[in-house]
């Protein structure tokens, strides 16, 4: 109230503002428009009648990025696997060394321990140097543990001795874990019958004597 | 039956077009709101021609959404507030243009015509010059202030009726109200010294 006798003269002023009036033709200008209007409405609406409801626009655009989206997440699930399925890969050119754990032993008994790690060192050497001359043969240590090793292998048919002494050749079964057979080596292998042996026996012979005579010619 | 009519209020016309579709109901309402609202939206705008176009609009809408009109609220202000909401709207799209009418001009030797002002009101004779000061003065308001103070103190509508019409709580209303004033005294001091 105190605002309205603060802005009196104003308010006066704007109060004897002469009426702006509508134009005189504004009714029949007004009827007119009305007209075209309603017209404009019914053809909009058959229009209307053969698109799709406006309202319903969002939920298909929505539908379509969900289906998008689907199926790119489908498609890349399939080429990359989920890393914690994966099973590790096995490296065998690493060696790892376990941590010696150091223990407090007592005085006494350390010079008992010593002597029995050097024992093992000089069996160990002196296992190496049989070896080295072909003396050990089948009753080399190695083989037992090799034996060991086997039963841990999924093919039970390896227990054949023979078959062991061939992977002996490339490395010890020990110091990788696994032993290879000749059956699982790429090869083709035959298995000559009695009949055909008996035929390469005769070829060898045939062969020998050419080779004989030859040197004698 | 068009003495009965007359004598109706405006919600009872309404009313009446609603449920018979009487023409005759919406010519009466069209006589009684075209120069209130012409006043208004012209004193908002400060443009004849885009006024009138903003009012018949305005009884195109109420012709045809007759039936969103619910008896809750008076007449005059569902059709203040369809007439402000236009007004406004006017306003801000002549608002672009005449921006980008500027950034145009003097491109390509582009001519702009002077129209023909001789009948319109805001440039009559030497009695309408201090209306014509005051009407610059209040395109000077900002438009929020500029509203209210048209409704109050031109078409002179209660704060009640202001609020229903912006949607604004009264107690915001009057303050805008004051702005407004203030504003629009502080203009025409300079004018009424002279």
């Amino acid at each position: 109230m105190n605002d309205e006798k603060k802005y009196t003269d104003l308010i006066k002023r704007l109060k004897k503002l002469q009426q702006v009036k509508a134009p005189p033709n504004f009714e029949t200008n007004l009827k007119r428009k009305i007209n075209e209007g309603t017209f404009e409405e019914k053809s909009k609406r058959s229009i209307k009648d053969f698109l799709i409801p406006s309202r319903l626009i969002p939920s298909f655009g929505l539908a379509a990025v969900v289906v998008v989206v689907f199926l790119l997440v489908n498609t890349t699930s399939e080429e990359a696997e989920n890393p914690f399925m994966i099973e590790p890969k096995v490296r065998e050119d690493i060696i790892t060394v376990e941590e010696v754990n150091l223990l407090k032993v007592p005085d006494g008994s350390r010079s008992t321990i010593i002597d029995d790690a050097n024992e093992k060192n000089n069996e160990d050497r002196r296992n190496k140097e049989l070896r080295k001359e072909g003396m050990y043969g089948d009753n080399l240590p190695e083989n037992n543990i090799i034996a060991e090793s086997e039963s841990f292998l999924p093919d039970s048919t390896l227990t054949d001795k023979d078959e062991i002494e061939a992977t002996d050749d490339y490395s010890s079964p020990s110091a990788t874990g696994l032993a290879i057979k000749r059956s699982g080596l790429n090869f083709r292998q035959i298995n000559p019958t009695d009949a055909e042996q008996k035929e390469i026996m005769k070829l060898k012979r045939k062969i020998q004597i050419r080779s004989k005579k030859t040197d004698i010619e | 039956m068009d003495k009965n009519l007359s004598a109706l209020t405006d919600e009872e016309l309404i009313a009446e077009l609603q449920q018979t579709n009487n023409e005759r109901a919406f010519e009466i309402l069209v006589q009684r709101f075209k120069n209130p609202l012409t006043n208004y939206v012209f004193r908002f705008l400060g443009d004849y021609d885009a006024c009138t176009d903003v009012v018949q609009e305005t009884m195109i809408k109420v012709y045809r959404y007759k039936d969103n009109y619910s008896s809750i609220a008076k007449f005059s202000t569902w059709i203040y507030t369809i007439a402000g909401n236009l007004a406004r709207t006017e306003y801000r799209r002549r608002k672009r243009r005449s921006f980008l009418s500027i950034n145009d001009y003097g491109e390509d030797g582009k001519s702009f015509d002077i129209p023909d002002e001789s009948y319109r009101p805001d440039v009559m004779t030497d009695s309408g010059i201090k209306d014509k000061l005051i009407q610059d003065a209040l395109l000077k308001v900002k438009e929020v202030f500029r509203e209210v103070v048209i409704l109050r103190d031109i078409q002179g509508l209660s704060y009640e009726e202001i609020s229903e019409i912006t949607g604004l709580n009264e107690g915001t209303v009057k303050s805008r109200i004051n702005r407004g004033r203030a504003k629009l005294q502080e203009l025409l001091k300079d004018i009424y010294k002279e």
